[in-house]
């Protein structure tokens, strides 16, 4: 498939909320009930269609545990999307919401696009945090967000989309200053016959991206 | 069970060979003690080089003077005569004259090998006799034909240099040129490029790679046993025995105690019941330290609980495609974490990190005692617990030691992943932090540890705190036996320097020797005397079994080395360089896939265009036996450039 963006996302949350599982969900349509926990960095890229066009997303699915963290939230900058997960079965898991939301206000652009995501509602009977809670919590901080199931692939395309979606929109409202590589997307360079950046955006920034 | 394996299997050790060995009559009856490595490293000489001054003279006056160390396979007159040509752009219009520093005081003219060897090899032997003083050889070049009268020593008068050494130029040349500084220059034989394989070339290397793969290369069970003194059952010699190991591996039957001695869980000063006690003391202490956090856990502290449950997700999922640690009973994966969970509580800095579980995994397997699989992951972690620290220091250095390495060696690679938006190498984190375990498959992956422990100087596993309290905690030797605090630092280069004349593996042997096989190259391929490896010199007393082992591989010598190399011009000291086998595992990773890296293109429909994605596809895929090979060259070639670089500056003029 072709496309006309690359976006740049990462995935980060507590340990063991299930950030892995979400990608191999949305990457290879399948769930994993034991992997290797993830050290440092794993990657993961699919191509999606949002509002006629073809994305690319290249993910940074990171480590959850502390050790991680200083070096790869250097890397949070060059993201355009962020999938921040917790575990809806695990209290503490969403306690720490605000620790992140912090990390990527510190280390990220302003304008990067976070989905909060509730992982686990398969396990509904172990429900600790409720959904009006993480909805609250989406509201106040100016997220968008969504209950998941890793293992049964409820919202998981959901969750990636919506956020390509918004992405997009923000591009058509130029609110993303594409010259700047640490924006987190990049215009894919097409074959000469077609240029579609072009003309179906009017946003100066776009063409002097190319 | 496994106390009792352990116990049996060093006895055994002792008595297999005894009798053989005793017939020999040749046994040491002391250990090699720990003088005779810091000996070697005041020496600081890297053996089969030469180091002489060339000055060009012009008018009688000395113009330019420059500092050699040259391969001795090299040395030749047709080759002294080739490098001042290219060195300072003549046409073999020039005399060249020797500047004789010993008690006779003469100059004389050099014009045939014989010359060369005469001042060259004397001062070599001269200086390879404990002779702390090492003079210099000096050639002087004069641009001019002089005239008779002018060189006293030799009535014979000068000879103009013939004709048929001017018409060579650099491409034919059989060595490589590497600047330093201060008008210090390495001469190395050339590597092997650009050259075309001859099918016959081919298949024996096909045939050599054939041999290499099946595992008779390795150190075995009997080769073992004649490394160990046959009546107290003390490791004699721990250099040749890790230089074995980092050439070719262990077989798998004596893996365990191998282990134990690479990760210093075993040293060279104990003897077969120091041994015994100290597995039988480690595991009265291990279980000691055991209870204790297991007694924490039915009173519910809480941070023993939290722990519990971060470690025992993790163990659960570790190497799980791996039979061994799915037995029905789960004993095994018990056994992982009760020893993950022993570490952390006894060492809160840095505590239990995600990856630590992978590094006990392969340790478990081999050592299978679950105490001495705690001592030797206590080892283990002194040399990298560092990596797991929350501040990221030890690993950021890492990072950027790879990023530097791979811009050096291989330009294009590097400007290619910078292109791809990767330059942080953020997909290479799992690689530097696990030392690669989780890029190759299970069961190759010991032969890269083991290779790795090898390289590293043995105060890497050694306690550096000497606070006998946490000494204990890891179940060092020193504090459970009344062993004497072993501190014998082997330089790393030592170990390296050894294997380059000891045991090159067969297809290394091959391309040294296609190098060598350049028709007219002119190198030298007899055995120089004199010029005499360390360990042969160091070993002269000692059994004569390690010499005949050695003795049928010391012709191979040389090392070609590397233009990239010349990228690392600072001088590394141990410290720093000790990381550099991991360095050069990585980089080997990145060249095996370098063509897939190199085609990866926006342009491409498929998904291919993501460095990351790919190598996180190719996760325990890795092909070890070549990454291996390739790393071990780099290594080699790195450890070898750093010591003939110091030696040539710490050279006096």
């Amino acid at each position: 498939m072709d496309y006309a963006y690359v976006f740049k996302y990462i995935i980060i949350g507590d340990i063991n909320v299930g950030k892995s599982c979400l990608l191999l969900q949305f990457t290879d349509k399948r769930f994993q009930s034991a992997h290797d926990c993830t050290i440092g960095v794993e990657f993961g890229s699919r191509i999606v269609n949002v509002a006629e066009k073809g994305v690319k997303l290249q993910i940074w699915d990171t480590a959850g545990q502390e050790q991680f963290r200083s070096i790869i939230r250097s890397y949070y900058r060059g993201a355009a999307g962020a999938l921040l997960v917790y575990d809806i079965t695990k209290r503490t898991t969403f306690d720490h919401l605000t620790m992140w939301i912090n990390d990527l206000r510190n280390y990220s652009t302003s304008n990067m696009v976070i989905v909060l995501i509730g992982n686990k509602c398969d396990l509904s009977d172990r429900r600790e945090v409720q959904k009006e809670e993480g909805e609250a919590f989406a509201r106040d901080h100016g997220l968008i967000f969504i209950e998941t199931s890793a293992k049964t692939a409820v919202n998981v395309e959901d969750a990636f989309i919506k956020t390509a979606r918004e992405i997009c929109n923000k591009i058509d409202d130029g609110v993303f200053d594409l010259t700047n590589e640490m924006c987190g997307i990049k215009i894919h360079h097409k074959l000469p016959n077609e240029n579609p950046n072009t003309r179906r955006n009017s946003n100066p920034n776009q063409t002097s991206g190319c | 069970m496994n106390t009792s394996q352990i116990s049996t299997s060093s006895s055994s050790l002792m008595t297999d060979d005894h009798c053989r060995r005793n017939s020999m009559n040749e046994v040491p009856s002391t250990y090699p003690s720990k003088l005779r490595y810091r000996q070697l490293e005041q020496e600081n000489r890297v053996p089969n080089v030469a180091i002489f001054c060339i000055s060009l003279n012009n008018d009688d006056l000395c113009q330019t003077r420059k500092k050699f160390s040259v391969d001795t396979q090299l040395l030749s007159y047709s080759f002294l005569i080739r490098l001042i040509n290219r060195i300072f752009n003549l046409h073999s219009n020039f005399t060249l004259i020797a500047k004789e520093l010993s008690s006779l005081k003469c100059n004389f003219l050099v014009t045939d090998d014989f010359d060369v060897d005469g001042c060259i090899m004397n001062m070599l032997d001269e200086n390879d006799e404990e002779n702390k003083h090492q003079s210099l050889v000096e050639f002087i070049v004069y641009q001019y034909p002089r005239t008779k009268n002018q060189i006293q020593s030799n009535p014979d008068g000068w000879c103009l240099v013939e004709d048929n050494y001017t018409n060579l130029n650099n491409k034919d040349d059989n060595f490589e040129l590497i600047e330093i500084q201060n008008n210090s220059i390495l001469v190395t034989i050339k590597p092997k490029t650009n050259r075309q394989e001859t099918f016959l070339q081919k298949a024996t290397s096909w045939l050599y790679g054939s041999v290499h793969s099946s595992p008779n290369n390795c150190l075995t069970k009997k080769e073992f046993l004649q490394m160990l003194d046959p009546l107290t059952g003390r490791l004699l010699d721990e250099q040749a025995f890790r230089q074995r190991i980092f050439d070719n591996g262990c077989d798998d039957c004596i893996k365990k105690i191998v282990w134990c001695y690479l990760l210093r869980v075993f040293n060279e000063s104990m003897t077969n019941d120091d041994k015994n006690e100290y597995v039988i003391k480690a595991k009265e202490r291990y279980n000691e330290m055991k209870t204790a956090w297991q007694n924490r856990y039915k009173q519910q502290d809480s941070e023993i609980i939290d722990l519990e449950n971060l470690i025992q997700k993790d163990v659960q999922r570790t190497d799980r495609s791996v039979k061994f640690f799915d037995d029905k009973e789960n004993l095994i994966r018990q056994k992982l974490f009760h020893i993950l969970m022993t570490y952390s509580v006894y060492h809160p800095e840095p505590g239990y990190a995600q990856g630590m579980n992978d590094m006990i995994a392969p340790i478990l397997y081999v050592v299978r005692d679950e105490s001495l699989a705690y001592a030797c992951f206590c080892a283990l972690m002194r040399h990298m617990s560092s990596l797991f620290h929350p501040n990221g220091v030890a690993m950021n250095r890492r990072l950027d030691l790879l990023r530097k390495t791979i811009r050096a060696i291989d330009i294009d690679l590097w400007t290619k992943i910078e292109k791809c938006d990767v330059g942080n190498l953020m997909f290479a984190y799992r690689w530097l932090l696990l030392d690669c375990k989780r890029e190759f498959p299970f069961k190759d992956m010991f032969r890269v540890l083991e290779t790795l422990w090898a390289s590293l100087p043995i105060d890497r596993f050694e306690s550096s705190n000497g606070n006998t309290l946490s000494d204990s905690d890891d179940l060092c030797p020193s504090s459970l036996c009344n062993q004497p605090r072993s501190s014998t630092l082997s330089s790393i280069s030592n170990i390296i320097l050894s294997s380059r004349s000891c045991s090159l593996t067969h297809e290394e042997t091959q391309s040294q020797h296609s190098s060598l096989d350049g028709g007219d190259s002119g190198y030298r391929d007899e055995q120089i005397p004199g010029i005499c490896d360390f360990n042969l010199r160091s070993q002269k007393s000692e059994n004569s079994t390690c010499l005949t082992f050695r003795a049928h591989t010391s012709t191979i010598s040389c090392i070609p080395l590397g233009k990239w190399l010349t990228h690392f011009t600072s001088i590394d000291n141990d410290e720093n360089y000790s990381d550099m086998f991991t360095i050069f595992l990585c980089v080997a990773l990145l060249e095996q896939n370098r063509s897939s890296i190199m085609q990866m293109s926006p342009l491409n429909k498929d998904d291919d265009d993501f460095i990351g994605a790919y190598f996180t596809r190719l996760v325990r895929q890795h092909d070890a036996r070549h990454t291996l090979q390739l790393a071990r060259n780099y290594y080699r070639q790195y450890v070898l450039f750093q010591m003939r670089v110091k030696q040539l500056l710490l050279t006096n003029n």
